[in-house]
Order: structure tokens, then sequence, then C-alpha cells
């Protein structure tokens, strides 16, 4: 294709290559063809970006979009949508779908659909062990060579160590980073939210942050023996920070990343029995939101990841020891990351659309032609843009995707996207834009 | 259950918290029976009750529970009643069945691992069910609870003179509680028992006429 489309107008900031300015953005064939002025742009279709905040396109590297094999909760498609409505452009996908993508029949799967019916780019994220059972490695190879970006079992961690060392090994020769799901299930038994005064109070089952920490501490040490990139996936807890932190100090390739809703909520802020708020890891206590927040303006932690989980309506309207872990995320995530972090003053809005782009791009990886996260020319025509502090209400009845499972909904957030770019198409525009 | 059009609904139930999510989805009034480990109030109220026939006062009282109290939901409605009356309250039990965090739950609260310094001085000594078998937790074996946290008459001398025995029931002899305990003068089992009649009597015509 080449098509054309110019973005004009808006303030263009790149963080990978330093622009932060007003300048049009020309997207051609697909591909940025160019930042600045007076570009090309004759037979262009225009979008005006006068008054917004232009940026490479958004990138997720953790979300779950439930196909093959939960559908009802999610799929491809609507997923995709929702992120695009989120102002995603690209999401790597958890393999806990049914069957578990531990197979290059599966990955290929997710690719081909995804290509064919996704509204963003999607690349799979491939299990560590078969079935994600934790017991034999996963068809990892096959998998990388299908088009998988990184390996993890997330959903559930990887307990053996002999096992998770071996999968560092591979992922270390195929260069992808391996992520995990930090829990020792052990700790964590029966546990249905943090471990703290009230869980106690409530009768409900805790989640102690040592369940988390033991397990990024074993991974660190880990990552060291092999030399394996290694990623905190949904770090929670200020121990796991201040490791990671630590393991960085030491030169190691360890990254992680938080969810939106980790910097958003403390167990204070929790509806008692209500599982809009149920989630692992879960909602943990101030100081380990402080901690988190803490990080990522120290740059311990390297990016921000939705971990957008789906569940159907009926799923969590339960009893809340019942109810399915997770909740939904795209939608909400740029507005809660305005809030907690620019306009709060801890972050500059530089630095937030970093940690949506050229940071998860770095985790990950992509290279040549898939590179991503930055506005370079060449590279993918994935542009976001989005208002800085505009008020809007959070409606989950409007939202894209097919499942509600959020504790958000009502909330007013203060700035959001407002039109969403993949490969040189507008995928999503706000309602009224 | 709606169409049913019930004045209210009494709800025991095996999760923490069922009653009050029920409660934001339904119009009726829901009393709680029982919900997971969470509450027991009308237990708490009957113990109350049991209290203060025989010991003629609700507060000043140095009161033990011991047992599974990470897992009780008397234990937790008993702690807030109990606390509104700036009583001294002592939590026994097996360190894995003991929270810490259970002394931050109301004012008041102390812990305790061994059950002789437990009922020393104590006025109430209220026994809790153990069923270690049900318990997903590693704890101790059966035999030795008995030994180190059932209650055994040579306890009872070490307590307030006058001190009384309870245990919302059903009991287990020789696990928690010595039969010989369980059936002396200072047990109060079957009064606790026949005050919980007069008590849900009492709530469900609170609740129903207002």
């Amino acid at each position: 294709m080449s098509r054309k489309l110019l973005i004009r107008g808006g303030r263009v900031i790149c963080p990978a290559s330093g622009h932060d300015a007003v300048a049009d953005v020309l997207i051609e064939g697909g591909r940025i063809a160019g930042v600045g002025q007076g570009l090309a742009a004759a037979g262009a279709e225009v979008l005006s970006a006068a008054g917004l905040i232009v940026a490479p396109g958004f990138i997720d590297i953790h979300v779950h979009l439930r196909e093959p094999g939960f559908e009802h909760a999610e799929t491809i498609e609507t997923g995709s949508r929702a992120a695009a409505a989120g102002g995603f452009t690209t999401v790597c996908c958890m393999p806990n779908t049914s069957p578990v993508n531990d197979s290059a029949t599966v990955t290929s799967y997710i690719a081909e659909k995804a290509r064919r019916v996704a509204a963003v780019d999607v690349f799979p994220i491939g299990a560590i062990t078969k079935g994600s059972q934790g017991e034999e490695l996963a068809a990892i190879h096959s998998m990388v060579s299908a088009g998988a970006v990184a390996i993890s079992d997330d959903g559930r961690p990887v307990m053996n160590s002999r096992i998770v060392r071996r999968a560092m090994e591979t992922a270390k020769a195929l260069d992808v980073p391996l992520i995990q799901h930090c829990e020792d299930l052990n700790l964590s038994a029966g546990g249905d939210m943090h471990e703290c005064v009230d869980s106690v109070r409530l009768g409900i089952g805790g989640i102690p942050a040592a369940a988390e920490d033991v397990m990024v501490a074993r991974d660190i040490v880990l990552a060291e023996l092999t030399g394996a990139r290694y990623h905190v996936a949904h770090i929670s807890t200020k121990n796991s920070v201040a490791m990671v932190a630590f393991a960085k100090r030491q030169g190691l390739p360890v990254t992680a990343e938080a969810a939106p809703h980790h910097i958003a909520l403390h167990t204070g802020n929790m509806r008692p029995y209500d599982s809009n708020f149920k989630m692992k890891p879960p909602i943990r206590g101030c100081h380990d939101v402080e901690a988190v927040v803490g990080g990522i303006t120290s740059g311990a932690v390297d990016c921000l990841a939705t971990d957008h989980a789906p569940h159907p309506g009926d799923d969590k309207m339960q009893e809340f020891e019942r109810c399915p872990f997770g909740i939904i995320g795209f939608e909400t995530a740029l507005g809660i990351s305005l809030e907690v972090l620019v306009h709060s003053g801890k972050l500059s809005l530089n630095r937030l659309i970093a940690l949506y782009t050229s940071e998860p791009a770095r985790v990950i990886g992509w290279k040549g032609e898939l590179e991503r996260g930055s506005l370079k020319p060449g590279t993918v025509g994935n542009v976001t843009v989005f208002h800085p502090d505009f008020p809007w209400t959070y409606d989950v009845s409007k939202s894209a995707s097919k499942s509600s499972n959020t504790p958000f909904n009502g909330r007013t957030f203060h700035g959001g996207p407002v039109v969403t770019v993949v490969r040189g198409e507008i995928v999503w525009r706000m309602p009224g834009y | 259950l709606v169409a049913m059009h019930p004045s209210a609904i009494v709800m025991r139930h095996a999760a923490s918290g069922a009653p009050h999510f029920l409660a934001r989805h339904l119009p009726p009034p829901i009393i709680n029976a029982g919900d997971g480990t969470h509450e027991h109030p009308t237990q708490a109220l009957l113990d109350a009750r049991t209290i203060l026939d025989r010991i003629g006062r609700l507060e000043e009282l140095r009161v033990a529970i011991i047992g599974d109290i990470a897992h009780s939901r008397v234990a937790r409605s008993n702690i807030h009643l109990l606390a509104k009356f700036g009583n001294e309250i002592v939590l026994c039990g097996p360190p894995p069945l003991l929270p810490p965090a259970m002394a931050a739950v109301a004012p008041g609260v102390k812990l305790e691992f061994d059950i002789n310094r437990a009922v020393a001085g104590a006025h109430v000594i209220m026994m809790l069910r153990v069923q270690l078998e049900r318990i997903k937790e590693p704890v101790m074996p059966a035999g030795e609870y008995f030994q180190f946290y059932g209650l055994h008459a040579d306890h009872l001398s070490l307590a307030d003179p006058d001190a009384i025995v309870m245990h919302p029931g059903p009991i287990n002899r020789g696990r928690e509680i010595s039969t010989e305990v369980a059936d002396s003068q200072r047990s109060m089992i079957l009064n606790q028992v026949e005050n919980g009649v007069s008590v849900r009597m009492a709530v469900l015509e609170r609740v129903l006429l207002g």
C-alpha cells in the first residue's frame, strides 16, 4: 500500500530519538516516512493532532486474548479492539489459552488469526513448559520459529528450578526473554488477596508478598548463572523491586514490568469481597505500591504492561474466593498512568511515553523490519495520539472488550487516548473525534 | 430467591463475604449465620448473653480464646464484640493457626502460644473446634495438639477461681477439650446452646419488625 497518512500539528514526543516538539508525522505504505515540517504529503489523508500528543504506537507486552479456547471471555479480535481503544498498537499475548500455546501449531494459529482479524499487531508469547504444567520443556525452538517473541507460563509460575534453568539456557540461545509470573504456589496456596490485617479481618486466605519475593530471588540467581534475559511480570512488592534494582546494579539482564492497577490501588482501596479487585499478584499494601512507583521513577521497573485479563460476568459474580483472578486493563491504562505518575509530578510525560514504547520494545527486542517503539523513519507506522489531561469518565458498558471485570468503572481520568494508528491505518478514534 | 419474596434471608455459607456479596444484589435483609472464616455474629451475641448470665458483666474481663484462630469466624466475632467493652483478649493456638496480624484486628488483643500463660487469670476460656484433617495448613499431629492446646482440668486451677469454660460446639472430646472439663460445673456449653435460641429469636424479631 502506498497510502499516506499525515498526522498534523501535534506535539511529537519520541523518547527513542529524543524528539519533543510540535511537528507533523507522515506515514506511507504502513511505515513512518518522516517527522518534521513540510513533509511530502501530497494525497495524504490528514489527521489533525493540534493540542494532542503524538507518540510512537504504545506496546503492551503482557495481555491475555483468551483465544483459542476461552472465546466467551475475549477473542483476538475483540481484545485487539479494546487494545486499540486504549491507545495500544502492539500487544504480546500470553499462552494460557486452551490448548496452551506450547507448540508451533498454536503459535501459528494465533499469529495467523491476528494477521486476519486483529486491529493491532499481535505477537504470541510461547509457554515455557508443556501445558504450562511446569514439568517438561515446551517446544521452545519451534514456537520461536513460528513467531513467539518470548516464553512464559504466565498465569502460573515455573516452580522447578532446574526447569527454569534449562528454559533460561534455551531462551538465551534463541535471544528471547524468559518472563516469569513470580509466585511460590506453596506460599500462596489458599490465598485470594494480599496477606495483611485486612485479609485476616475479612477471613480471606492471604497471599504473602514473600510468595513473589522468593521466586524473584531464585530467578535472579538463575539469570546470573545462565546469562538469560529475565523479565519479572507484574512486579508488585517492595522486596521484588529492591532485588531487581540490585540485579541491575550487578549488570544482569534483568527487567521488570508493572501493571497500572498495581500503582493505582492498595488494599485500603479495595471494596470488601468485590472480585473486581481480585487478581494475581493481588493488590498490595501501600508500602508495596509506593515501592513499585519508586521503582518506576528510579528505573528499576522498566515498563508498564496491563495484564489485561478478561473474565465473563458470570465468572466474576460469585463468592470472592471462587472468582477467577484478573481484571481487564487496556482502556484505563493511560488514564491511570497519567494520573499516578505524571499529574502527580513524579514522572515526565516523556518518560511515561517511554514506559509504553521504547522500553517494552527494548525488553522484547524486536529487530529489523519488526522493530518498533519509535518514530524513526522506516519503522512500522504505529502511532498513538492522546490528550495529556482532558477529563473523561470510564464507562465499561461501552468497552470494546467482551468482558467488564474492572474496578475502575465510573472513574474520571485526566488524559487518555484519542486516535490509534496501526501500520498507517486509523484503527480507533475516540467517539466524536 | 427474590421470586419467593422472603422478608429476610438467613444465610450460612462456606465462603467469607458470601452474605455481603448477596446483599449487594438482593433487596431482602440478609442475616449472617456464619460466613466462611469471617464472622458468626449471633454466636458472639449468645456467648455474650452467656457470660452476662453467669458472671454478671461484659467488661473488665480477661478472655482466652484457644484453638484454630486463623480459620475461626467465632473467634473473630467474639473479638469484635468483647473489644467494644474494653476487655483483655488473649488468643492462643499453634503458630501456623495464629497469624500475628490477629493482634491488629481489634484493641486489647494479645497473642500467646503457651496455653498455660493464656488461661492464667482468665475469667472466660473459649475453646474452638479444631479439625486438623480439614485444614490444608501444615500444623502438628492431632495427638500432639491435645497435649499442648487441649483444655485439661489442671489448666482450670491457673484460671480465675470463678472462670467459665465455653465452646461454640460441636465439641471434639479429647481433641480440644477433655471430657472432664466439658462435663464440669464450669462448662457453660449447654447454656450457650440454650441462649442461642432466644438470641436468634431476638435477631429475627429486630430484623423483621424493625
